[in-house]
């Protein structure tokens, strides 16, 4: 088969982080080649790379052989590469046909203007789906279809630009049994007409059921590539995990209290199943799991952003009603966010505005806020936790990724909180700020505060938690005591490999 | 949030209110006299100028409220209504209720609606214009005893309302700058969501500052009805525009999260003195509009050219201090 597609010793870095090291990857026409890997191991700057997204430092990208540079994702996207991401991007209320040509669409001369020529533009559409072998009214607003017909035009749409390279981007990961087999037919179709696909999924049955070959990364470097015929899940299993386990601080060991807080049943529609957990004073609690399983929802629900439709929570064996997220701060609950630019910090305010911001109320003499009580507080905070800025007025939107979510940790523990619920604490921060932020979490549990972690990387999960919750498809699948967890058992219960 | 340009930005605005001043005073020297400074100049801009300050505080939360004028007319329209046939109290009272129950229509709708405040408000506008024309069928409705009183009294040759909006620039500016509510709605106004995720009441928030706007729109009503006797429901229907740019030219952005009071008072006495010292001048009204909207554009030029400034100098700083921030993925 004609290689169409050659990644040859890619690099890229971050400031402070090394996403692809020496990635290779290879893609035939007429193949299904699948890409897995943990969440962060690389799996997205790889796609972003061949699609024009971001430039690699050094290493080639070759199509059909030839040497190319891809100055932006037009770039790629002419050179016949085109990727179908999770959510689509249809125009609501353009029909079908419209979609496809948005932004190409077939004109012709006429009374010397350029008309849109409907009919070419039809007969082309009909012919794609024909290849495809769907059949979808045309002339249907993208707004009514459902979300595998979505996708479909989508497919469609990079078809009509003529694209030899489709990546598909965890395409069933929010359809239906039937979606996935229609749309396992449109895949096989394309294969059989030449186009070349890499497919990524975290369900390795699917794998199975539909590639032909497999690469495995992790931590940004390439692991391995095999037949799918040559190959098992448990193979793929060992390939995925084995990330280092250095650089992490073990939890000292605190005296483990009675129970904090009780869940049982929550549910909320199409989110949470059935969640039950306990949290003993003074434990780290890990939530393991892959994105989309429900871990940031059920963290969103406990501190009553979102409404749970049924369920019982207890604190310290109180029934307890959270409504609001000032009813969780009060309740003893603080949350900090995984997503810190949008939910964690205004970063256009000072490091003392921020830190300050969820206890206002404390911040009072008379009426007016106390700017020395402010700044006492924010100063301690600095101090305390080492952030690196020139003094607490410092604008947080200067601040390094990693001061940035130390600011974002103070601000929650300035509340002098029960439970501390950390939401990826260490996504998007560079290897050094990491361990700071470990280390900060372990000083404060050796305090004696419970906390709640949500977290991808499984070595820092097995490194600091005293037990580990795996969730799957809005349910906890698992849960390991510490001395028990290892990646391999987390990532099987994850993937619900038996 | 207090950035370094903001006070320069103010200063420049208070030499540009000196330079028209004096301008003016020069071709005319009647213009700088104390009368006529009190009984034209100043009288005239209470309306607007108390309407401005808390709608600074909307505006700041990346709001806005058109229907100011609106909500002022109708209050007086009904207060005046109900004073003819219920007494003065109940008059008074019904002012200040209408100004309070339109804020806090416009509040709801734009806080728990979540409907954008440009549409409610524009809605709105429309709406309690309606019910003014309605309930008085389109005729004049006259001033009674509380209203003509507030709008005429003089103290020292100064107009009553001046007091009154003293006192009210003097709250709001603390209010705005010293309080855990100025700053929430900083806060709201930058970024709405780490706002909620900090455990504000972004919602109740909301409502509150427009329930101000509308009491204070009440308070403007008896100004306004006791200055020109009687009021009709058509009248003063460009004053949410003339509102909004007083708080623009001050230098408040209309996106939200950036600006103070002290750049809206100032701003307030520019479009006094451009308002009346150019009638002064003898300048035709169709001429004076365009030399306002020249005033308007060249300070939204100046406003961005020096915000430009201030972020170049930031980058730089932090190029020196900490190499470029780290990427996210």
């Amino acid at each position: 088969m004609d290689e169409v597609l050659r990644l040859d010793h890619i690099v890229k870095t971050f400031p402070g982080v090394l996403a692809l090291d020496d990635m290779n990857f290879d893609l035939r026409a007429g193949e299904i080649h699948a890409i897995c890997g943990e969440n962060g191991a690389g799996k997205s700057t790889l796609m972003k790379i061949v699609t024009g997204v971001y430039k690699p430092d050094s290493g080639e990208i070759c199509i059909d052989g030839q040497p190319v540079s891809f100055e932006s994702p037009n770039d790629a996207f002419a050179k016949g590469v085109a990727i179908i991401y999770q959510e689509t991007s249809l125009f609501e209320e353009m029909t079908i046909l419209e979609n496809i040509f948005l932004g190409h669409e077939i004109t012709r001369k006429k009374l010397g203007f350029r008309a849109i020529d409907y009919a070419a533009m039809r007969r082309e559409a009909q012919d794609i789906f024909g290849i495809m072998n769907v059949h979808l009214d045309l002339d249907e607003r993208a707004k009514n279809l459902g979300m595998a017909q979505k996708q479909m035009v989508e497919i469609a749409k990079a078809l009509s630009y003529k694209s030899k390279i489709l990546i598909l981007d965890e395409p069933t990961a929010s359809l239906t049994a039937r979606e996935v087999d229609a749309l396992f037919g449109i895949v096989r179709s394309l294969k059989e007409q030449g186009v070349a696909i890499a497919y990524i999924s975290h369900r390795l049955e699917e794998i199975f059921e539909l590639c032909d070959r497999v690469t495995v990364v992790r931590d940004g470097k390439f692991i391995s590539c095999h037949a799918v015929g040559e190959t098992n899940k448990d193979m793929l299993v060992a390939d995925m995990v084995g990330r280092s386990m250095d650089n992490y601080y073990p939890k000292a060991d605190v005296e483990i209290g009675g129970e904090l807080i009780r869940a049982e049943h929550l549910n909320q529609a199409g989110v949470l199943r059935d969640v039950s957990f306990r949290i003993n004073k003074g434990e780290i609690v890990g939530f393991a799991g892959l994105a989309g399983a429900g871990r940031t929802e059920l963290a969103q629900a406990l501190c009553g952003f979102t409404k749970l439709d049924s369920g019982d929570l207890y604190i310290e064996g109180n029934k307890v009603r959270i409504g609001s997220y000032r009813d969780a701060l009060d309740a003893g609950f603080v949350y900090v966010s995984e997503d810190r630019g949008k939910y964690g910090l205004v970063v256009e305010m000072s490091v003392k505005h921020n830190i300050t911001m969820p206890q206002l109320s404390k911040m009072k003499k008379g009426l007016f806020l106390d700017n020395g009580l402010e700044k006492r507080t924010a100063d301690r905070f600095v101090d305390e936790l080492g952030i690196k800025c020139p003094d607490c007025e410092f604008l947080t939107e200067n601040l390094s990724g990693g001061n940035q979510q130390k600011v974002s940790v103070s601000k929650a523990i300035a509340m002098d909180p029960k439970l501390l619920i950390l939401d990826e604490p260490t996504r998007g921060v560079d290897v050094g700020s990491k361990a700071e932020i470990h280390n900060i979490v372990s000083g404060l549990a050796k305090k004696g505060l419970t906390i709640f972690m949500i977290s991808s990387e499984m070595p820092e999960l097995i490194g600091m938690c005293d037990r580990i919750y795996i969730m799957k498809n809005g349910t906890i699948a698992g849960e390991l005591p510490r001395g028990e967890a290892t990646q391999e058992k987390i990532l099987k219960v994850a993937l619900d490999v038996a | 949030m207090k950035k370094p340009f903001k006070i320069d930005f103010n200063i420049a605005l208070l030499i540009i209110l000196v330079a028209l001043i004096a301008v003016i005073g020069i071709r005319n020297p009647n213009f700088v006299h104390y009368n006529y400074v009190m009984a034209v100049v100043v009288k005239n801009i209470m309306e607007l100028g108390m309407m401005a300050l808390p709608m600074t505080l909307i505006v700041i939360t990346g709001g806005i409220d058109l229907s100011v004028g609106s909500i002022m007319i109708f209050a007086a329209i009904s207060g005046g209504l109900v004073s003819a046939s219920h007494g003065e109290a109940a008059g008074v009272l019904v002012t200040i209720a209408i100004g309070l129950l339109c804020g806090l229509l416009n509040g709801f709708v734009v806080a728990k609606l979540k409907i954008s405040a440009l549409i409610t408000t524009l809605a709105t506008f429309f709406l309690f214009r309606g019910i003014a024309r309605g309930i008085t069928a389109g005729d004049s409705v006259y001033s009674y005893k509380f209203s003509t009183a507030m709008g005429n009294t003089e103290v020292g040759g100064a107009p009553l309302a001046l007091f009154f909006y003293i006192a009210c620039a003097v709250v709001f500016t603390l209010l705005l700058s010293k309080t855990a509510l100025g700053r929430s709605l900083y806060a709201i106004g930058l970024n709405q969501d780490a706002a909620r995720y900090s455990g504000l009441k972004v919602d109740s928030i909301l409502i509150w500052i427009y329930v101000l706007s509308g009491v204070v729109c009440s308070l403007c009503a008896f100004f306004y009805l006791g200055r020109f006797t009687s009021v009709k429901y058509d009248v003063a229907n460009s004053m949410n525009l003339t509102v909004v740019t007083i708080i623009v030219l001050g230098g408040t952005s209309i996106l939200g999260g950036v600006g103070d009071m002290r750049g809206t008072i100032i701003a307030t006495f520019i479009i006094a003195v451009l308002k009346s010292g150019l009638t002064v001048m003898n300048i035709p009204i169709d001429i004076q509009t365009i030399i306002q909207g020249i005033v308007l554009i060249i300070s939204l030029i100046v406003y961005s050219i020096l915000g430009e400034r201030a972020k170049q100098k930031k980058i730089l700083e932090v190029m020196r201090d900490g190499g470029p921030r780290l990427a996210e993925e």
